[in-house]
């Protein structure tokens, strides 16, 4: 566009009528000026060129046709005659509207990431093959450095990871620089400051549009609080582990320290029991004496034996094993090898010879010794009576005394550890464990316990044995 | 009537055993420790060891293991007699080839039993 020397439009070409549009305005003749949004800059510019000064990438915004403003950036150029005098301008606008709207998409996006990086303690950077970086604002944050005071180069970078962990880093880098993604690092870094923090690094290899690596790109993220809760999470671990560990080498020793004993008591004990046997045999006239020491010999059996059983209950280490037996021929042997518990008190075993059943054969063991050993103890020198019956493929075996009973009240009671029926008429001591062994075994291989008794006249306990779904006759 | 061996650190059990098995006609020798006991096998014979598990030196499984691998006494039958009953017990004693397991406490005539119901020797 021409301007004369007082700064009117002495004429304009198609660009220009673009620029300020159809409806602008500046006609011929008009000050320019008249289109500028912000004046205070022109009289300056326009007594300048006037002077004979060129003046280029001048900013203003000027108003278009339609009322909008818009930027531009201005030459004005002064025109001279033969004789160098200053006779017109030239005034040259460049559209920057396009250009400032992308450079404000890109700053809005800037503020966004920088805002994001702030949020999510992250960071992002590139490095070149020459090893010059660029950082993002996040990375500064998480190094705890100066953009202004800090220049970024990859050796830069790796000077503020701890010695100990910038082998991994560096390696990391290295292995992207040659075209791998390499996983992952966690590392320390040491700020101005001292301070130390956590920050985890991804990066990859930076390439051009023909494959040829241009350096890395990566990003950081300050991992210091979830290392924390980490290192927090582990401690609280470790702790108790160590509790743990402590725990079960104590409860070790409790189950050697019970093997010990229950070793070293039933020693003596076979001693007892074996030899008022043979004193009994020898003076059949003093079966009165010898009988307590046979009762009391019993008892010691059966204390020792509720003792181990429940320590090995109670450590729940009780591993079951399955196993198809008949069931006459078990009962028998359990009765056999519970003579000492048994003292003068007869058993009857009235069991068909064809019921077998699957089950823990040791497990099946205490219950019946158990049981029997109840029956014996409440119902002593009277007979008892084991018996089986077979009902829709469950096996119900009973253990039946002709002790004094239980009164209704207690029933439902007997098979609490440490129960003992109040006031029992007869003094009988005991651990009051026996009869929770036998529901604590009974219902670890899915069967029931129950007790009937008239008071008065006896009383049968009985057991279930579940029979597996195949098996049922 | 047979010959019996008792293996037991503990006079008393061996006494005991003594009695039982002399009472039912049975010839008894004794050994407080396994290796006098594989000694007194060198010379003499014995149908049944009734054999002690924890006994101070060698235990009664090492004696079991020597027993076994010695042809000599191949004929001989060994009773386990421990305080330490268990399934896991009785099971390695059958499985190592224990003709018998008693458990303790034992009443007389459990000890007679085990002896009586072990196979007959051969021959």
């Amino acid at each position: 566009m021409r301007l004369d020397l007082d700064g009117r439009v002495v004429a304009w070409n198609r660009a220009a009528a673009r620029i300020l549009g159809s409806r602008s305005k500046l006609a011929s003749g008009a000050p320019f000026i008249d289109a500028i949004v912000d004046r205070d800059g022109w009289p300056v510019l326009l007594a300048r060129a006037i002077n004979g000064e060129r003046t280029e990438g001048f900013h203003i915004e000027v108003q278009q046709g339609n009322g909008r403003n818009i930027p531009v950036v201005i030459a004005l150029v002064p025109l001279r005659d033969e004789r160098d005098r200053t006779v017109g301008l030239s005034l040259v606008l460049r559209d920057l509207s396009e250009q400032v709207f992308a450079q404000q998409t890109l700053a809005e996006s800037e503020r966004r990431v920088t805002r994001a990086e702030a949020l999510a303690l992250t960071g992002s950077f590139v490095v070149d093959v020459h090893g010059s970086a660029q950082w993002s604002a996040g990375m500064y944050r998480i190094h705890g450095t100066d953009p202004a005071q800090f220049t970024v180069t990859l050796a830069d970078h790796l000077g503020l990871v701890l010695e100990q962990d910038r082998g991994r880093v560096s390696k990391a880098l290295e292995h992207a620089m040659s075209g791998e993604v390499p996983p992952g690092v966690d590392h320390r870094v040491r700020h101005t400051d001292g301070t130390v923090t956590w920050v985890f690094m991804a990066v990859e290899p930076r390439l051009d549009a023909r494959g040829q690596i241009l350096g890395v790109s990566g990003v950081c993220q300050d991992i210091t609080a979830r290392m924390a809760s980490e290192t927090a999470l582990h401690d609280a671990l470790r702790r108790e582990q160590a509790v743990s560990d402590e725990l079960r080498r104590v409860d070790a020793l409790k189950d050697e320290f019970l093997a010990t004993v229950s070793h070293e008591l039933r020693t003596p004990l076979t001693s007892i029991a074996g030899f008022a046997a043979l004193l009994r045999q020898a003076a059949p006239e003093r079966a009165d004496l010898v009988e307590p020491i046979e009762r009391n010999a019993g008892e010691m059996h059966r204390l020792i034996q509720h003792l181990l059983d429940q320590a090995r209950l109670e450590s729940g280490r009780v591993i079951l094993e399955p196993t198809q037996f008949v069931l006459a021929d078990a009962v028998r042997s359990v009765v056999a090898n519970t003579a000492t518990l048994l003292g003068q008190t007869t058993v009857f075993v009235d069991i068909a010879p064809d019921i077998t059943v699957v089950m823990d054969v040791d497990g099946f063991g205490h219950i019946l010794r158990n049981l029997l050993g109840n029956a014996a103890k409440h119902a002593g020198g009277a007979t008892i009576v084991v018996s089986a019956q077979v009902t829709d493929g469950t096996v119900i075996v009973s253990v039946a005394d002709e002790g004094p009973g239980i009164a209704p009240e207690h029933q439902e009671h007997l098979f609490d550890p440490f129960f003992q029926v109040p006031g029992e008429y007869r003094s009988v001591r005991g651990t009051g464990l026996g009869l929770a062994i036998v529901r604590r075994y009974v219902e670890l291989q899915g069967g029931k316990v129950w007790c009937e008794s008239t008071f008065g006249s006896g009383a049968t306990f009985y057991f279930t044995i579940p029979t597996p779904q195949s098996d049922s006759p | 009537m047979s010959s019996i061996l008792v293996v037991d650190d503990e006079p008393d059990i061996r006494l005991l055993c003594r009695l039982i098995l002399e009472g039912a006609g049975h010839r008894v020798s004794e050994a407080a420790t396994a290796e006098v006991a594989l000694g007194l096998l060198r010379t003499t014979s014995a149908d049944f060891v009734v054999l002690d598990i924890r006994m101070p030196g060698m235990g009664g499984w090492e004696m079991l293991a020597r027993v076994q691998h010695d042809e000599r006494l191949d004929q001989m039958k060994v009773i386990i007699c421990s305080a330490h009953a268990g399934p896991v017990d009785q099971r390695r004693a059958s499985a190592e080839g224990a003709h018998g397991f008693l458990a303790k406490p034992f009443l007389p005539d459990e000890l007679l039993r085990v002896v009586q119901a072990a196979p007959a020797p051969a021959g």
